[in-house]
């Protein structure tokens, strides 16, 4: 059950304000244009749905890597608010429809500073050493050393892509056509949830008849 | 024998050629039985593809009403139509996209216009629900269609008479 014992899609909702000028962005739900890419949702969800979204959604919440030597972190928020990553109220209930964020955050070196700063590294390596020559796990170990401490230093990037999900009709869609964003949302979406996803085209073998597939497969080479 | 989505992906960009088509010959409008006529009509901008892999090429057709001759020419010479802007239209709601036919995918998709969007008073979680509504309408309507090719491609009469009415549009005949 949900911490509070009641289940957290009846908990009486804060009045909902969603304000579309947080993200910035008018690739999303909220307002303008819509860009998107389908799924369908393949696998059961536990029958206790709103306790299981609502735990998971929570554990793989976005987490901050500002201090942190980690180069990528992806996690859900709101999708009212950008810094909510607690879902009061169980904010992201929609309707029938299940309604949040991905944030994506990453951090980038440039190649040329990190090529600067392992080259005086080594220097500095090898002067406090006295040494004309570094072994190649010293020259590893150095540069693995660089990487850290400028991922530290370097602010992260962010980006976000609203995630609206009906569990009852069993599809997912989320604003975005990246490749590398769709990657990430399906990993984070099967790790969350335990539900693979499958792109949704109309010709996806599963949903149409068997005679049909059949049929399709014979005629596959022929062209309009 | 192994057959995924993969297998049928090709079906996407013959669908979108079946759809200008079918747009065309019926002055943008196609019929779906039992469910009415759709409004289809292809603007602005379609992106052809010839070759594969490496050594594919795109071609981008721009104008007003993308009734281009380049767009037929190109589809002549073999190039195949991955994309295209469709206004979809059905009774008095109007939606515009572009249609990415090897994915089935939308992009910039111009909702109806609602004139309550416009009151700041509206519930704004009843805005969301609606737009996600009429997102999904569109996405519909297109698998509609999608549907309604398929039973035409598998068509015995699709060689014998829908592929020649094809090949006469092409060749800007009267179909």
């Amino acid at each position: 059950m949900h911490r509070s014992g009641r289940s957290p899609r009846w908990t009486a909702p804060a009045p909902r304000v969603i304000d579309t000028t947080v993200k910035g962005n008018d690739m999303g739900i909220l307002k303008g244009t819509l860009t998107f890419s389908r799924y369908r949702v393949s696998g059961d969800i536990p029958e206790n749905t709103n306790d299981f979204i609502d735990e998971q959604l929570k554990r793989f919440a976005f987490r901050d890597i500002t201090t942190s030597d980690k180069e990528k972190s992806v996690g859900w928020t709101s999708l009212d608010n950008i810094l909510d990553t607690a879902f009061e109220y169980a904010n992201y209930h929609l309707g029938e429809h299940i309604a949040f964020s991905l944030r994506i955050d990453r951090k980038q070196i440039p190649a040329s500073l990190f090529k600067l700063k392992v080259m005086e590294a080594e220097r500095r390596y090898k002067t406090e050493h006295d040494r004309n020559k570094l072994y190649k796990t010293e020259r590893s170990d150095i540069k693995d050393s660089v990487r850290s401490q400028l991922i530290r230093m370097s602010p992260p990037v962010p980006s976000f892509f609203d995630v609206c999900w009906s569990p009852r009709n069993q599809w997912v869609l989320i604003t975005s056509h990246s490749d590398r964003v769709l990657e990430d949302f399906e990993d984070i979406f099967k790790r969350t949830f335990q539900c693979t996803l499958i792109p949704a085209v109309p010709w996806d073998p599963a949903v149409l008849d068997q005679d049909t597939v059949q049929r399709l497969f014979t005629l596959k080479h022929e062209g309009v | 024998m192994d057959i995924s989505s993969q297998t049928f992906e090709f079906l996407g960009r013959e669908f979108l050629t079946w759809l200008w088509f079918k747009s065309e010959v019926r002055n943008g409008s196609v019929m779906i039985p039992g469910f009415g006529d759709i409004e289809i009509v292809f603007l602005r901008r379609l992106v052809f593809e010839s070759g594969e892999g490496d050594y594919s090429e795109t071609i981008v057709c721009r104008g007003f009403r993308t009734d281009l001759k380049e767009g037929k020419t190109a589809l002549r010479e073999g190039k195949k139509i991955k994309e295209a802007r469709i206004k979809l239209g059905m009774g008095s709601e109007e939606w515009e996209f572009t249609f990415k036919a090897d994915r089935f995918c939308f992009q910039s998709m111009a909702l109806p216009s609602h004139p309550a969007f416009d009151e700041e008073e509206k519930d704004r979680e009843a805005q969301l629900i609606d737009r996600i509504g009429m997102a999904e309408t569109a996405v519909g309507t297109m698998e509609r269609l999608f549907h309604l090719f398929v039973s035409e491609r598998l068509e015995p009469t699709w060689r014998s008479e829908t592929l020649p009415r094809i090949q006469m549009w092409l060749a800007d005949k009267t179909t």
